[in-house]
């Protein structure tokens, strides 16, 4: 997930800038999005096995996308003016980049990482179900052989219980964010 | 240094089929250190004026120079104050107007001594670590300024600066930025609606027709204010007094008002 994020945001973020690279990247991007995280599982399966490979490639097929679609709408939309601002001062590419764009497009990029979170979590549990021989994901259709109900439902719980987690701490890191900022009481 | 050319400048926007044309064979030249105003009715195309030289647009023909090179693009040249505010959340006030300098690559002990200046010459001392959104609109319009002012630009340009400012805190901002005239004068190119605010202001006033904007009428301010000696006055109010600034208002108000399509005969 962290990769989603470290590859996605900055992209996003590019081209949101750049137009010239949002035409290029924006066909290929789209055209892989729709391939749904679950769909990728054959292919991470046989091309990285059982090793730590496949689900890290679930996961960023999940992830990415919000992480990327987030950034760009957040540079995007940043307020005009403050683009303006920022070039009359002399403000160059990367600089404007880092200190105008990123910090203008927090929120969007947050609810954007909350949304990857989600769904990359989703897409891990997903592939596990199909293919993994450990993880939550595994007992659970370990126990739906055995026809252990119970396991199986306290494996929906754990999964509901660990995502809410994460979001949790997102949300307070977003608040904590945009308090500083003045944005929110 | 600082002198500004319209040369027959056209702008039209192609937002519609037809186009709308903002401005209309433009032709004004504003000579270095002069304090020009443009007053007109809303949508005259004078924030277009301001923008062109600003480097945001680009006139549709003709040109606008700088000191006789063409505009290309924003610069630190050309200072802008914005009508509401465009200040970077995220910084702090320190922060704000210390981005142009570092974009100038100058030292740190240099960027230090430069913000200690712009803070205390707009009163801003003890406010130097708040956030903007901590800060009154005056405040934050003055942090704009001295982001302006630090860069030292040959030219000012405010975009109806304190439009955004209610009633009393503008007009200890046009005081304000009087005594920084004063003190420290360069070109600077004013817009606003307020007729009072461009005669207080001013060395000449440009007055601009509706859409397609033209400039109808240059008045000389600077002559009167000269020969009137507003400058024995301190306070706002006092020169409002004077005949002779009645005088030219009234005549920029009824000028202005020939502009509004319900009131020509």
């Amino acid at each position: 997930m962290s990769l989603a994020a470290a590859v996605g945001i900055p992209l996003g973020l590019l081209m949101g800038w750049f137009r010239l690279l949002d035409d290029v990247v924006s066909p290929i991007f789209e055209g892989l999005r729709f391939i749904a995280p679950i769909a990728w599982v054959p292919f991470a399966a046989l091309w990285f096995g059982t090793g730590i490979g496949g689900p890290v490639m679930i996961i960023f097929a999940g992830a990415f996308p919000p992480c990327l679609i987030n950034a760009y709408r957040g540079a995007r939309f940043v307020d005009p003016h403050l683009i303006e601002a920022s070039q009359m001062l002399g403000t160059g590419h990367l600089r404007t980049i880092l200190e105008v764009l990123l910090p203008a497009s927090v929120p969007s990029i947050v609810a954007g990482l909350r949304v990857a979170a989600g769904l990359g979590w989703q897409s891990l549990v997903g592939a596990e179900l199909i293919v993994a021989a450990a993880g939550v994901g595994f007992m659970m259709v370990q126990a739906q052989a055995n026809v252990s109900t119970p396991t199986v439902m306290a494996g929906m719980i754990a999964i509901g219980i660990a995502g809410m987690l994460i979001d949790v701490l997102l949300r307070q890191g977003e608040a904590a964010i945009l308090r500083r900022r003045g944005l929110q009481a | 240094m600082g002198s500004i050319r319209f040369d027959r400048v056209n702008k039209i926007f192609e937002t519609t089929k037809a186009g709308v044309k903002a401005l209309d064979d433009i032709n004004l030249e504003i000579a270095e250190k002069e304090f020009v105003a443009i007053v007109g009715p809303s949508g005259c195309g004078k924030t277009t004026c301001l923008r062109i030289v600003a480097g945001f647009e680009r006139p549709t023909s003709g040109s606008v120079s700088v000191n006789g090179k063409p505009v290309s693009g924003p610069g630190p040249d050309r200072a802008v104050v914005f009508q509401h505010f465009a200040l970077f959340p995220w910084k702090t006030v320190r922060g704000n107007i210390e981005l142009g300098l570092r974009n100038k690559n100058l030292a740190k002990d240099r960027r230090g001594e430069l913000i200690a200046g712009a803070l205390n010459l707009m009163n801003l001392e003890s406010h130097a670590d708040a956030f903007p959104h901590q800060l009154s609109g005056g405040m934050q319009q003055r942090v704009a300024i001295a982001r302006a002012y630090v860069l030292d630009p040959e030219v000012l340009l405010m975009d109806e600066p304190f439009g955004a400012l209610d009633a009393q805190t503008r007009v200890m901002m046009q005081e304000e930025l009087v005594r920084l005239a004063r003190v420290n004068p360069r070109t600077v190119l004013f817009i606003t609606h307020s007729v009072e605010e461009a005669v207080y202001l001013a060395d000449r006033v440009a007055v601009m027709t509706r859409r397609p904007g033209r400039i109808k009428e240059m008045i000389d301010i600077k002559a009167i204010r000269n020969a009137e000696n507003w400058n024995q006055f301190q306070r706002i109010e006092d020169v409002m007094d004077q005949e002779s600034f009645i005088h030219l208002r009234t005549h920029i108000w009824k000028s202005l008002r020939e502009e509004k399509p319900e009131d020509r005969h």
